[in-house]
């Protein structure tokens, strides 16, 4: 793989081209099998800058090359000994060429999304500044995902009043299959990377929560996962991040979404917090996405699930199978305490986990070991944030998240 | 009694001119008589309007039920919906073509010595079925080499996706 950077004002284009070896279906590091669409791609930044650092172009760029690249990966400029050496370690990719000094930078941001969990790290971190990354359509590839309202996510993270980056990108249409999407979920952070010698930044904050750091939730393993390629601070890409000075943080990696939801509906972002991709006045409340929040935010109110949608509709046909499910541990926190589940759609579901409050009750507190492994400048906020206001996991407890898929 | 007694204590004269100020503060029954014809009359009218209106509504649902897309019309509709979905799948094989052509152009470019060699890349003249350049359009079949993934355990079995 070869890839090169050219920016034009504020727009930095990146092209990347396949070596001999390379092929357009890749994994990515979920294991995710990915069909490649077109080798280009651009972000525009808010403003022009003269110079990023070349460890922070390769980063971004491997953000997205990453599933189809097979033996090598060359930059357009030399990238720091520690970057090539955390590439080579983590993916056996021999990545060049090494001429650089690392850099490092000072300062949290938050990669805001405007869902409930990067709302409750906003809430976590009063006055962490936002980088927000929005969909824009390619100029070369077919736009079939309109319905997609980045603009409108836009908007709601500009309505927070927080010091707030945007940059606007097309790199998700460099994928075709499974859909267009982040190739790497980390592709949300490359503007972010761009933008962090400007921002001084030496660490990202995700909402990435208990499910999907420890839990192998979404579509990864669904079992207890303290090695998470993609989140653990000594995974692949947590050593990529930090060779190129900013390192992951996952300030609520060690709650549930339930905690997350409870922050953020009590957080006085509430009324910008918007986890659906689709609606434009509020959430659309017919995706599957929104049928899944309303589970977690309804257990969390403590009220009957208010949805229209149907046993019989295709968001709801996974929960008339038995599990496991992506996200099974906030189904079964759901399923527990929400009134009636038995008659909605999540019926089926509730028999077949038979889940009770004190056998969810773990859900509600913080796993310890999510906030020793916060970088040190951020990690006493975290701690205190979490033993203050939501109390930590005792010991049973955190074997719950230890034999989780396990046991 | 006592209304008697009052009665007779309020002078004539006040009486009158309390009542006189009553009368000119409520409507008379004259006018009540004309308020009430009024709005009768306003009640007709306004039944005749909904009947109108009414019929109208009947006439321009029965013109709507006559109306029916033209089918050849419709047939256009859903041929050019069924070709801009096309053409967006195709555009991406084509963008995607691109993406290996230039894969090709590099390999023939830089590394000419392995281009050469045996079983590695099969040469344009090896696919006389086609009479083309076979590397733009390389299918995972023909010239994939699986090898090479496994320097990476995660793409094990990318190869075969393709």
């Amino acid at each position: 793989m070869r890839v090169t950077w050219t920016a034009d004002g504020d727009t930095w284009r990146m092209a990347f081209r396949l070596d001999a070896e390379d092929d357009v279906t890749g994994r990515c590091a979920d294991g995710q099998p990915l069909r490649l669409a077109t080798n280009s791609f651009r972000i525009e930044l808010p403003r022009t800058l003269r110079e990023i650092h070349p460890d922070l172009l390769a980063l971004a760029a491997w953000t997205v090359a990453a599933p189809w690249t097979r033996r090598r990966i060359v930059f357009d400029r030399p990238i720091s000994d520690g970057l090539a050496g955390a590439i080579g370690d983590g993916w056996g990719i021999e990545a060049g060429p090494v001429g650089t000094g690392a850099r490092s930078g000072g300062r949290l941001a938050i990669s805001y999304s405007g869902g409930a969990d990067s709302v409750a790290v906003a809430a976590m971190l009063p006055d962490a500044p936002f980088v927000h990354f929005q969909r824009v359509s390619h100029p070369r590839v077919p736009n079939r995902w309109t319905h997609y309202r980045s603009d409108v996510l836009a908007e709601l993270a500009a309505a927070t009043g927080r010091e707030l980056t945007v940059v606007r990108s097309d790199l998700e249409f460099t994928l075709a299959e499974p859909r267009p999407g982040y190739p790497e979920h980390h592709a949300v952070a490359a503007g972010a990377l761009l933008m962090a010698d400007e921002l001084d930044l030496g660490g990202l904050a995700f909402g990435y929560e208990l499910g999907s750091r420890w839990l192998g939730g979404d579509r990864y393993l669904l079992r207890y996962t303290p090695d998470n390629p993609m989140w653990a601070p000594h995974g692949a890409w947590g050593r990529a991040f930090a060779a190129a000075g900013v390192h992951l943080v996952l300030p609520v990696g060690g709650v549930s979404e339930a905690v997350t939801m409870r922050l953020a509906l009590n957080s006085e972002l509430r009324g910008q917090v918007r986890w659906c991709l689709r609606g434009v006045g509020g959430p659309c409340g017919t995706c599957g996405k929104c049928l899944y929040k309303e589970l977690i935010q309804a257990a969390v109110e403590r009220r009957p699930l208010r949805t229209t949608i149907t046993a019989g509709r295709p968001v709801a046909r996974r929960w008339q199978e038995p599990p496991p499910y992506g996200g099974q541990e906030m189904i079964e926190y759901g399923c527990a305490r929400v009134p009636g589940v038995e008659d909605t759609v999540f019926g089926a579901a509730a028999r077949y986990l038979g889940a009770t409050e004190s056998s969810t009750a773990w859900l509600e507190r913080c796993y310890p070991p999510a906030i020793e492994e916060i970088p040190e400048p951020w990690r006493g906020r975290v701690r205190d944030f979490m033993t203050g206001e939501i109390g930590l996991m005792n010991e049973d407890e955190a074997r719950r998240v230890e034999t989780w898929g396990v046991a | 009694m006592v209304r008697l007694v009052k009665r007779a204590l309020v002078p004539t004269r006040l009486r009158r001119a309390v009542l006189g100020w009553f009368d000119a503060r409520y409507i008379s029954r004259a006018d009540h008589r004309q308020d009430v014809k009024d709005a009768l009359w306003e009640v007709r009218t306004l039944a005749r309007e909904v009947t109108s209106l009414r019929a109208e509504v009947a006439d321009l649902r029965a013109q709507v039920a006559r109306v029916r897309p033209d089918p050849a019309r419709t047939g256009r509709w859903d041929d050019a919906h069924r070709l801009a979905q096309e053409t967006a799948v195709a555009l991406e094989e084509v963008l995607r073509n691109e993406v290996l052509l230039w894969q090709a152009v590099d390999r023939v470019t830089t590394e000419p010595g392995r281009a050469a060699g045996p079983g590695r890349i099969p040469e344009p003249e090896r696919t006389p079925e086609t009479g083309r350049t076979s590397e733009p359009e390389r299918t995972p079949e023909t010239g994939r080499t699986s090898e090479t993934g496994q320097n990476r355990p995660a793409t094990g079995s990318a190869g075969s996706a393709g």
